[in-house]
Formats: structure tokens, C-alpha cells, sequence
């Protein structure tokens, strides 16, 4: 760090420097005013997260400010003839952004929780969210340092960091959009990697995910996620790497040309088009293209836009135009070899149906009144069934659940088959299996959900019910005799099946 | 003294700078010309550590003026894009030149009164060539042990000029400066420039004491009663010439007296030399690379 370079900085940007303090300092303040002495925690909680949003923001603020000078010709040529080195000029950047960035954390977070939060958040939780906000902090300050360090120009490096900002948003869609797609149940496990992938490329997701951990572990899925310290860890080596390049060895001609870098312009519009295609292609092969058209067409156009924004020409070539049929072909192809590998072999993966303390099984149906068969009419002026149950399975108990595991396996094999090979449209049956921690645990782990499965026959419903309570709401959208709609509540198999007995006139079909 | 050997630098495909080789003694002024894209501003951003040299080096009294901060603390380089932080003002500047340089009071006092600037008006509000005068300032105020200007006299009205060139003689006079200067305005030059270099394609065409140099291209106006064609001066390393009637007129490169000699033994009914300036040095050798 070059201290004469330090003090200049605060000198000359004083009163912006302070102008951002007061403005942080005082939202961050906000829930005081909001405080109830009988939740002294929800103060420091709201407290903690506006300060952890205020600083994700001028982590991605202070490096724009700071580092606008590499991107313009004439204040290239005052900053980097200046007697202080690029890597000082760099350090000296970096070190005022998280002081201001991690200090106001630090300051507000401190003042609430001396005041209101001593008493119910322990200092060694007070501790952890101090060391891990200045880390995290540091981190997202290197990240979008680097992200517009890639970049020639102020406005090119604010749409760089917006975009790598959102693409991990854009790759965990698009993981889901397939995992839902293609692969039948999901048959990925809740801990996989492919769930997290969005989550670890996305270093304010960690920050997030982990801080709200600290605060409130009682709504964690997963509580404090050491591991995040790795990928987090990488990205700021990769965030070094790339500020050596792209600041400490700058060339200063850069200035105000083109954001040609591979990993600018180049990078972002390709792997945006790549992901947003595979994410229709999975709908295309899955579903069907109808509707479609439109979409492909407006994002050919925002490609076409995106290019002219890159190459600041409104200049039509064959390149982007042949480029985006090939990545069209591409993902349509990547997507068609996915469907007929059933999930490129993933919804055969083997799972544990006991990672956890309880095994659930869950089925929802809407099916036909008369034989609760498959209900295909897609006709809202039908009188139809909504069968439901939720079987759950204590895991130290399963030898006495051997046989309707067994069955409910059976039909799950049945499931994924019939997912590849349904016809599109409409799909009222969706079966569910999933772990619990605790029977009263609202959250679910490792749920693999099948849709598009044929229902249950009653005889198979009967047995079920055996095991659990098996539910059905009869819903009446058609004139039958005496029985309007909303007359009739949610009943037991057996009461459903005594009631369709006594009122046959609300199974009669026209 | 700085050392300019073998310097290269590109911008992509495009080759710059060639295999440039340049010395600065000290207490010189050596005037930068070359027609547009010739290379000068980007030998004086390299010179000023802006750009890092390709290949060769750039050694200011031995150390190099890209690497070495102390080297970089001794160099003033006045762009000809001068910048100006928003909302800056002479007074917040200085802030910047006290931090980073070994700033004088007294002699930024003595420059900012030469400059009739006013040091709490906002530098955005000023004409081009008051904002001239800031950097100019500045780059004095500094003690510079060698001072780069880029198209110093761009912008600056007569009397502005004048004090400047005052101002470079004194701080010659007082200092162990050399200055580098680029300019289109060669008269401008010619009254400042101890020595000069000719940059043509990247690379130093032709440089070295702007005196000696002027000395050796003579223009020379002859009368001759019989004919004559180029083809007779052959001996002679002739950069022009001209024939109207019986009158000729030749720039020829060369020892004036030398050649004088050999001219008078063609025996011209009339022979007069006079001299040419730093423009019209410019001018032939230019024309007679090309």
C-alpha cells in the first residue's frame, strides 16, 4: 500500500467517502426505530442484513469509482505516470473499498448489538458473522474489482458486473429447468453438487446463505456452510490472477477501445445464449415448441442487440447470425441426446431412501369420481376426484413397512418410465418421495418428484390406506342432483368410496 | 541523461515503435517532430511510464522509467489530453502533486502568478489553453529532472508561449533538466530546441544538434549561362531541385564550404547560400525519405 497515494485519496474524496458513510451508516440504523424490547434479535438480524446488502452494493460501487480512471485515455496517462505502482495503486484501491465497505458493516452491526442484541446473540456468533462478513466482503471487493478490470470502459464495466452477477442466477435456472425437464423425480440428491452449482458460483449467494446461518440457524437447511470458504476462496485467487493481468500489467492503450478481453463481452453474450437455449431446448424436447417461436425469435434479437452493444456498430454480418443457428442446433441436439438417454443416465443414478430419520411418500391426483382412474378430460366442467396422502416411514421401522416400500418403489420405477415416454400436455398425477429430519419438520430433503404417472387403481389405494390416511375431495363443477359445488368437504378412502355409492348420480358422464 | 535503446511497442498488429534509439543530455531540449502517427506520443507516454516498453529500455540516468517509482517521482509529463478529476480545482490538484512529487510552494507561487491562474475556480470552467497552463504549472512546480510535453503549445495564446519558454530557459539555467517536447508549430521549436528528433515510421529518422544539423542543409541559389541538369550535381547529396530559366535552386545536404567549392567550379555567374530552418529541415528530409 503506498500511504501518500492512501491519504490523497481520503482527502480528495472526502465528502464522497462521507457522504456514503452517513447514507450506509443511517439505513443500517433503520430497525432501531422498528425495536421491540421482546424480539431484541430481530433488530440485529434486519440490522445485519441491510448492512450485508449495503455492502454487496459498494463493493460493486467503489470499484467503479475508483478504477474509472483506467478506462479513460487522459486519466490513464496521469494515473499510470504517477510514482506509485499499479500494484500499490491496486492494493491501495482494494484496502480503502473494504475498509469502507467491511467498516460500516462493522460499525452499525456493533453499535445495534451493544445496545439492543448483547443478551441474545452470543458473542461468539457475533464473532463468526464479523470474520466471515470481513472475508466475504474482501472477496466480492476482489470479484468485481477483477470483472471490471476486464473491461475498457466505465459503461462496459458496469454491464460486466452485472452480468457476472446475475449468471450464476442464469446457470442455476437453467440446472433446474433441466433437472426438471429431463430428468424424471429429479433424481438428484438435496446435497449434490448440480443444486449447489448456482449457489457456488454466486459468491454473494454464500455470503447470504452463510450469514443467515449465523443469525437465524433455526431456518437454515443446511447451517453454516464451512465449505463455502473453498469456492469462495478460489474466486478470490481467479480474482487475483485476473487484477494482475488486467490492472498490475494493464496495457494503458486499452483505454476507451473495445471489450474484446475473451472473458468480456465475448464470454458473457455466448454463455447467456448458451444457457437460455439449453433452458428452451430442455422445454422443447420435454414438451413441445409451441408457443415457442416467439421466444426464439425476441432472444435472436436481444442477441443481435447484445452484439451491436459489444462491437459499438450497427454493422449486420453472417457470424453472429450462422453462430446463433449453430448454438440453436447445438442445444436442440445436446437437448434431444439428453431425453433419449433418459437424462443423460442421471434418473438412474441410485439413491438412498434412508439418508435421513423419516422416509416420505406423497401422491396427489386428480382422477376420474367413478374408478379414481386417470383423468385426462383437462374439462373444468367435470365433476372429478383430488386423492392425496402422505405416507411417512420411520427408518428404524422400515422392516414393518417392507412390503408397501416395496410396491411404492415399484410404482416410482413405473413413474420414471412413463415420464419419457407420456404424451405432452397436461399431467394431473404427481408422486413425491422424500426424507425428513423430524416427523414435524416442514423441510423436505432429497425430493425426487414424479409427474405424469398413472394414479393409483382403488384396490392399490385401499392397501395404502392401511398404512396412512388416504384422503379424497370430491369436486362437483356440474350440476348432480342435490350436491353443489363447495358442499363437500375432504374424506377418507372409505368414506369416499360409502359416499359415491349413496350419490351415483355425481359419477354420471354426458 | 536518458537512454532510449531499442525501444518497441505495438498496439495490436500495428508496429509503433521500431527499434527506436534516442539519447537526452542533460540540459537539453530536444524538439519531437514527425508527421501524425509517426509515434511521438506514444515514445513520450513509454518515456513517462505510461506504456511498458515491448522490447529495449528507457533508462533515466540509469534506471528505468517504467519500473523504478523514485525515476517516475523525477519525470513530468504533460499529455496533450490534459485530465482533470470533476470538480477539481488548482488548489485540490496541488493536494495531488504534494502527495505523489517533490511539490516547491514557492516555485508553484511563481508559476501560478507567471500563469494568471486563479486557484479556486473550478479547472472545468476554463478555456483549453488555461487548462494548458494548469498542467504546465504543475509539471514546473515539481522540479522535474526531465520534462515530456505533448503538443506543449497547443492551445496557448502568444504571451502565454512567451512566459513559458522563460520558464523552460530559467528552469535550464537553474536545474540539471532535460526536456522532450512535441510539437506541430516547428518555428516554435526552433527558438527552444537545442537538438531534435525526426520521427518517421517508429523509429528516429534523422536527430542530433538542431544547429549543426541546420548548418549541413544549405539552400543554394545559381545562375549558370549554359544548361544544366540534375545529373550534374550528382556528386552532391541534393535534396531538391529546382530550375526556373537560367536560375537554379538546390537543397543540398553537406559541408557548406565543400560544397560551395564544388559549385563554384561549374563556374555560375551567380552563387548565393542561405540558410534554411527547422521547418524546412523538417520538409527535405522528409521529402527526401520519401
Amino acid at each position: 500500500m503506498n500511504k501518500n497515494y492512501f491519504k490523497w485519496l481520503i482527502k480528495s474524496r472526502k465528502v464522497s467517502l462521507l457522504f456514503f458513510i452517513l447514507i450506509y451508516i443511517g439505513f443500517q440504523l433503520i430497525p432501531f426505530t422498528s425495536f421491540d424490547p421482546a424480539y431484541p434479535k430481530d433488530t440485529f438480524i434486519a440490522g445485519a442484513n441491510i448492512g450485508c446488502v449495503l455492502s454487496i452494493l459498494l463493493t460493486m460501487a467503489m470499484p467503479v469509482y475508483l478504477f474509472a480512471y483506467i478506462h479513460r485515455k487522459s486519466s490513464v496517462d496521469m494515473y499510470f505516470s504517477l510514482p506509485v505502482s499499479r500494484k500499490e495503486q491496486l492494493i491501495t484501491n482494494l484496502l480503502l473499498t473494504w475498509l469502507l465497505s467491511y467498516g460500516c458493516f462493522f460499525a452499525g452491526t456493533t453499535l445495534i448489538w451493544l445496545v439492543h442484541a448483547r443478551d441474545v446473540i452470543l458473542m461468539r456468533t457475533f464473532v463468526s458473522l464479523q470474520l466471515f462478513s470481513a472475508f466475504s466482503i474482501a472477496v466480492l471487493i476482489l470479484f468485481h474489482s477483477a470483472v471490471y478490470a476486464l473491461t475498457n470502459s466505465v459503461f462496459d464495466g458496469v454491464v460486466m458486473i452485472g452480468a457476472y452477477t446475475v449468471l450464476p442466477g442464469i446457470v442455476a435456472i437453467s440446472v433446474m429447468s433441466f433437472l426438471y425437464s429431463m430428468i424424471a423425480g429429479r433424481n438428484i440428491p438435496s446435497d449434490s453438487l448440480v443444486n449447489q452449482i448456482g449457489i457456488l458460483l454466486s459468491p454473494i449467494s454464500m455470503f447470504f446463505i452463510n450469514t443467515g446461518a449465523l443469525l437465524e440457524p433455526e431456518y437454515s437447511d443446511t447451517g453454516f456452510m464451512t465449505l463455502y470458504l473453498l469456492p469462495m476462496s478460489f474466486i478470490m485467487v481467479i480474482s487475483m490472477i485476473l487484477l494482475r493481468h488486467h490492472f498490475i500489467n494493464r496495457k494503458a492503450e486499452r483505454a476507451e477501445q473495445l471489450s474484446d478481453d475473451i472473458l468480456a463481452y465475448p464470454f458473457i453474450i455466448n454463455v447467456y445464449l448458451l444457457l437460455i437455449l439449453l433452458d428452451l431446448s430442455w422445454t422443447v424436447v420435454s414438451d413441445s415448441f409451441e408457443g415457442l417461436q416467439f421466444v426464439y425469435l425476441l432472444l435472436f434479437f436481444i442477441y443481435i442487440v447484445a452484439s451491436f452493444v459489444y462491437k459499438r456498430s450497427i454493422k449486420i454480418s453472417y457470424k453472429p447470425i450462422v453462430l446463433f443457428l449453430i448454438f440453436c442446433i447445438g442445444t436442440m441436439g445436446f437437448a434431444k441426446l439428453g431425453w433419449a438417454t433418459e437424462g443423460f443416465g442421471l434418473s438412474s443414478l441410485p439413491y438412498n431412501l434412508y439418508s435421513e430419520k423419516y422416509l416420505c411418500y406423497q401422491y396427489r391426483a386428480d382422477v376420474k369420481l367413478e374408478d379414481l382412474s386417470l383423468d385426462n378430460s383437462d374439462n373444468y366442467d367435470e365433476n372429478y376426484a383430488n386423492v392425496s396422502f402422505i405416507l411417512t416411514i420411520p427408518t428404524e421401522n422400515k422392516a414393518d413397512y417392507k412390503d408397501i416400500i416395496e410396491k411404492l418403489e415399484a410404482y416410482r420405477k413405473q413413474s420414471r418410465s412413463r415420464f419419457y415416454n407420456r404424451n405432452t400436455g397436461y399431467s394431473s398425477v404427481c408422486f413425491e418421495v422424500y426424507n425428513k429430519k423430524a416427523e414435524d419438520d416442514y423441510r423436505e430433503y432429497n425430493d425426487y418428484s414424479y409427474t405424469g404417472a398413472y394414479p393409483f387403481s382403488e384396490e392399490e389405494l385401499k392397501e395404502i390406506s392401511r398404512y396412512c390416511d388416504v384422503t379424497v375431495y370430491p369436486i362437483i363443477n356440474k350440476e348432480s342432483g342435490s350436491l353443489k359445488s363447495g358442499d363437500l368437504e375432504t374424506m377418507t378412502l372409505k368414506d369416499f368410496l360409502d359416499f359415491r355409492t349413496e350419490h351415483k348420480e355425481i359419477t354420471k358422464t354426458e | 541523461m536518458l537512454k532510449i535503446e531499442h525501444l518497441s511497442k505495438s498496439f495490436g498488429k500495428k508496429e509503433v515503435l521500431k527499434d527506436l534509439n534516442l539519447t537526452v543530455n542533460d540540459k537539453s531540449i530536444v524538439g519531437l517532430v514527425g508527421i501524425n502517427g509517426a509515434g511521438k506520443s506514444t515514445l513520450l507516454r513509454s518515456i513517462a511510464g505510461v506504456y511498458e516498453p515491448e522490447t529495449g529500455s528507457i533508462m533515466l540516468d540509469g534506471r528505468s522509467t517504467y519500473h523504478d517509482m523514485e525515476t517516475k517521482k523525477m519525470i513530468a509529463f504533460v499529455s496533450d489530453e490534459a485530465y482533470f478529476p470533476i470538480g477539481s480545482t488548482i488548489e485540490s490538484l496541488k493536494l495531488f502533486y504534494e502527495s505523489m512529487y517533490n511539490f516547491d510552494p514557492d516555485a508553484f507561487r511563481k508559476y501560478l502568478d507567471m500563469f494568471e491562474l486563479s486557484p479556486k475556480a473550478s479547472i472545468s470552467t476554463f478555456s483549453k489553453g488555461m487548462k494548458r497552463r494548469v498542467s504546465l504549472l504543475f509539471a514546473l512546480a515539481i522540479h522535474p529532472k526531465l520534462l515530456l510535453l505533448d503538443e506543449a503549445y497547443d492551445g496557448l495564446e502568444p504571451l502565454a508561449r512567451l512566459h513559458f519558454k522563460q520558464a523552460l530557459t530559467d528552469l535550464l539555467e537553474d536545474e540539471e533538466v532535460s526536456v522532450v517536447i512535441s510539437s506541430h508549430s516547428l518555428k516554435e521549436l526552433e527558438d527552444i530546441c537545442d537538438s531534435f528528433a525526426m520521427l518517421e515510421n517508429g523509429s528516429i529518422m534523422r536527430g542530433g544538434d538542431l544547429a549543426e544539423s541546420k548548418e549541413n542543409i544549405n539552400k543554394y541559389q545559381l545562375a549558370f549561362t549554359d544548361e544544366h541538369t540534375k545529373d550534374d550535381f550528382k556528386d552532391l547529396d541534393v535534396l531538391q531541385f529546382e530550375k526556373e530559366g537560367q536560375v537554379y535552386k538546390l537543397i543540398i545536404r553537406g559541408d557548406m564550404e565543400s560544397t560551395e567549392t564544388r559549385l563554384r567550379e561549374m563556374n555560375p555567374i551567380l552563387l548565393n547560400v542561405l540558410p534554411i530552418n527547422f521547418e524546412e529541415l523538417f520538409i527535405y528530409e522528409l521529402e527526401k525519405k520519401h
